[in-house]
């Protein structure tokens, strides 16, 4: 009996990824017929690969009958070069050889593939899982949701170390070209060694390092996300993130939670106003504070400017360090009780939210105002439905503060604008910012291309 | 007509509705405001009418990009310099004028300069943004401040201290030859269309004014004017508010809040046309820049890449704001301003109503085509 030798190529393979030991070179034997398997063991379906090769191979007469097999299964593809290959193996393909000819199957083994638990953005209403961290089941999630032929998924392959497969997804119909084709310029000029999640890609993706208001925003709804594709905008989702994101956005968007698609009109308009007041008073509260107590006491009425006063007394500082000193603190908490483990950060809370608050009001270190106008900053912070939006809010603020400090009353005013001015002047992929959109939303994508 | 083109001229104003026109208007109230007033309603509306629709002829295209094409270099050169140094000092004096309102009532003890300073660095950052982005940025301050606005006007008109009395007597004074110093400052107020010399860039799609569109602005621009008029009037008296430097603030000031977290409505009142004036003075001081720059570009002046000559002229606006703010007093800057109004604006508007014209002449015979 002449023992068939496996193709040169696999020898050549199994070189290049000595010293590993999960490589797995076997080949099968009936009566005459022979195949060779080439694979990597730890990344490899092991059931699938039972299933779908190795129980047929024995089950066929012969040999032409087997490769025909091979050859009609829906995962098989073309043998790309020698580095793609090296690639895809280790992305768990299977490489057949029969006769003289060499398949590649995709048999790749995913643990990850579960859907996940909304975390970020719940809502009351609304669905409850969000995306997987496997690509394709995300892609697939998407699909189920929007069926539609117009719905395009194009891969982009990246050159880099981690090899990460990003999916573009729009709707053919709805998105602009022009802003298409912007995105696909950045994510091929996109030069990164590692890229790990949507949020890598999200500062890639911004034209400038230092900006603060992002432009792209990462979700894991869904709902948001059909929500978006049906109004002409791109879905970028990046393989191993449970999260996806969506370009291009406006400064609206960031304010617009999902739910105020489920709920009856007249809720949505109150939940609406409520986020917006939040918006302006964590914006504008602490430096209002500084500017009243500082610069202008005549503004207010007289009983409350008196009350503020006499809360002052004996707080040895001016009011911006006293601001700044609430400010901060709060920050540190906020910032604690979101990276502390869940049992501690309750205790977190409690100690630095009632009792340093207390403590520090009866040390006259603040006076017991600063502390409710503290609570309700942070409070009103989180009530902008997207997380990066009010990070970048937090940021915002202590600018305002400072420009309060310096020039009062009016530096709160003008500095506002400022703000805005600033805010205006950016664009996310083309799109204004910070542009109010009277039309329909997919009308004021293009309104730019007239 | 396009939304934006009434903030242009909405925003423009309602700035000036608090600075020196009242002032002016008041002054005049024995020796023909009130049919100067009538006259200023048509006149605007005229101008704004055919600056509006002179515009329209030339999608997309600035001042600077027309006359070039169409008109020859040795008139065009002077034309935009003299219009850059106009609208530079209407922007400056809009911002001493505002300065001095905040030095006499919000920080009385904070110097002229770091007042100035408060403004000259926002509204610098202003000037180098596109024209869009101030578009959009006049957008969401013209919204956010005009509920306040009207709060205010409401709060005003149903105040228990407006006597209807002295609007009457003022009324009463129709029967005068109409006083040109009124006649031009409310026109001037009028004038927010003239900023499309820049603004025009913007606009791809200007269509020539609507009646509907027009209609509406001429009853914007006469409810403004008769506000800024007979308000005043109805709370300070007929005679009395001869000697008020600033009547609107004055009138806003005897306006109390009950029940309000701010008693004094003048603050709300002083804050919302504070933030109007930014926007008021970064459009102005934009198309002065731009100005300046298409007819005084130094292609050399450079530092790493970057041309310093828009820098330039930044710090030489700082310093002429810097040293006329210092200098200037209050009765002097009124008197420039009158005198502006009545001489150097009309010329403006003249000589840019006659520029279009001609350019629109040289566009018709260079390519008698596209007129079908």
């Amino acid at each position: 009996m002449t023992k068939k030798k496996a193709p040169p190529l696999f020898n050549e393979l199994a070189e290049q990824f000595k010293p590993s030991t999960d490589i797995s070179q076997t080949h099968l034997q009936i009566k005459g017929q022979y195949a060779f398997l080439f694979f990597l063991k730890s990344v490899v379906d092991g059931d699938r690969l039972q299933q779908t090769i190795i129980k047929p191979f024995f089950e066929m007469a012969s040999e032409e009958g087997f490769e025909s097999y091979i050859q009609s299964l829906p995962n098989r593809s073309d043998i790309p070069s020698i580095d793609k290959l090296l690639i895809s193996l280790s992305a768990g393909n299977v490489l057949v050889a029969i006769e003289d000819n060499i398949f590649l199957l995709d048999i790749r083994l995913v643990k990850n593939n579960e859907v996940q638990d909304i975390l970020v953005e719940p809502t009351v209403h609304g669905p409850q899982k969000g995306l997987s961290e496997d690509i394709e089941v995300t892609i697939n999630l998407i699909r189920q949701r929007y069926h539609n032929p117009s719905l395009k998924v194009e891969a982009i392959m990246k050159d880099n170390v981690s090899h990460r497969g990003i999916a573009l997804l729009y709707d053919n119909d709805q998105v602009d070209p022009e802003m298409l084709k912007r995105v696909k310029d950045k994510l091929n000029k996109l030069d990164t060694p590692l890229l790990q999640s949507a949020g890598e890609l999200q500062l890639f993706m911004s034209n400038n390092k230092f900006t603060l208001f992002p432009t792209t925003m990462i979700t894991e709804r869904p709902d948001r996300i059909v929500y978006n594709l049906n109004n002409g905008k791109v879905i970028i989702a990046v393989d191993g993130s449970p999260d996806v994101l969506i370009a291009p956005v406006i400064f609206f968007d960031f304010m617009a939670s999902m739910e105020n698609n489920y709920h009856i009109f007249n809720v949505t308009i109150f939940t609406i106003l409520l986020r917006y007041v939040g918006l302006f008073t964590c914006v504008l509260l602490p430096s209002v504070y500084v500017a009243v107590t500082s610069y202008n006491p005549d503004i207010l009425r007289i009983e409350l400017a008196l009350t503020i006063a006499g809360g002052r007394i004996g707080v040895p500082y001016p009011s911006f360090i006293e601001v700044v000193f609430m400010l901060f603190f709060m920050e540190l908490l906020t910032e604690a009780s979101m990276r502390l483990p869940k049992a501690v950060s309750s205790t977190a809370t409690t100690v630095g939210g009632l009792i340093l608050g207390t403590a520090a009001t009866e040390a006259a270190l603040t006076s017991n105002i600063m502390v409710i106008v503290v609570s309700a900053v942070a409070i009103s912070t989180f009530v902008i439905p997207i997380n990066e939006m009010s990070f970048a809010v937090r940021v915002i603020r202590l600018v305002l503060l400072v420009y309060t400090s310096l020039f009062g009353m009016v530096g709160l005013l003008v500095g506002f604008v400022g703000l805005v001015m600033i805010l205006a002047n950016k664009e996310s992929l083309g799109v204004p910012y910070l542009r109010i959109p009277w039309k329909g939303k997919s009308k004021e994508l293009r309104m730019d291309n007239r | 007509m396009n939304r934006f083109l009434f903030y242009l001229i909405l925003i423009s104003m309602m700035t000036y509705m608090v600075s020196t026109t009242p002032r002016t208007l008041i002054q005049g109230s024995t020796s023909g405001t009130v049919p100067a007033l009538i006259l200023a309603i048509i006149a605007g509306m005229v101008v704004t009418y055919i600056i509006v629709s002179q515009f329209s002829h030339f999608p997309g295209q600035g001042l600077p990009e027309i006359l070039k094409s169409h008109i020859p270099k040795w008139f065009s050169t002077p034309l935009l310099l003299f219009l850059s140094i106009v609208w530079f000092y209407v922007g400056l004096s809009t911002l001493i004028i505002y300065t001095f309102i905040i030095n006499r009532f919000l920080l009385p003890e904070m110097s002229i300069y770091t007042i100035v300073l408060t403004f000259v660095l926002v509204i610098t950052y202003g000037i180098f943004m596109t024209t869009k982005s101030i578009f959009y940025m006049s957008e969401i301050i013209f919204l956010i401040v005009i509920p306040f606005i009207i709060f205010v006007q409401i709060k005003a008109y149903f105040s228990p201290s407006i006597n209807y009395d002295y609007i009457r007597i003022a009324i009463m004074q129709v029967n005068q030859m109409p006083n040109y110093r009124s006649f031009s400052a409310a026109t001037f107020i009028a004038m927010g269309a003239a900023n499309l010399i820049i603004f025009n860039r913007f606009f791809t799609k200007l269509q020539k004014p609507t009646r509907k569109g027009m209609a509406l602005l001429t009853l914007f621009f006469t409810y403004i004017l008769l506000t800024t008029y007979f308000l005043p009037m109805g709370f300070g008296g007929f005679d009395a508010l001869n000697n008020a430097l600033y009547p609107w603030i004055t009138t806003s000031d005897s306006i109390r809040m009950k029940f309000g977290l701010i008693e004094r409505v003048v603050f709300i009142f002083i804050g919302a046309f504070l933030a109007l004036s930014v926007v008021t003075i970064t459009m102005q001081w934009h198309i002065s820049m731009q100005l300046l720059s298409s007819v005084i570009y130094f292609k050399r002046f450079k530092w790493k890449s970057v041309n310093l000559t828009l820098p330039f002229f930044t710090i030489c606006f700082w310093t002429i704001t810097m040293y006329r703010a210092k200098t200037v007093t209050s009765n002097s800057l009124y008197k420039i301003v009158e005198f502006f109004d009545s001489i150097i604006v009309p010329i403006t508007i003249f000589l840019l109503i006659t520029s279009l014209w001609l350019a629109k002449k040289g566009a018709a015979s260079k390519c008698p085509d596209t007129k079908k």
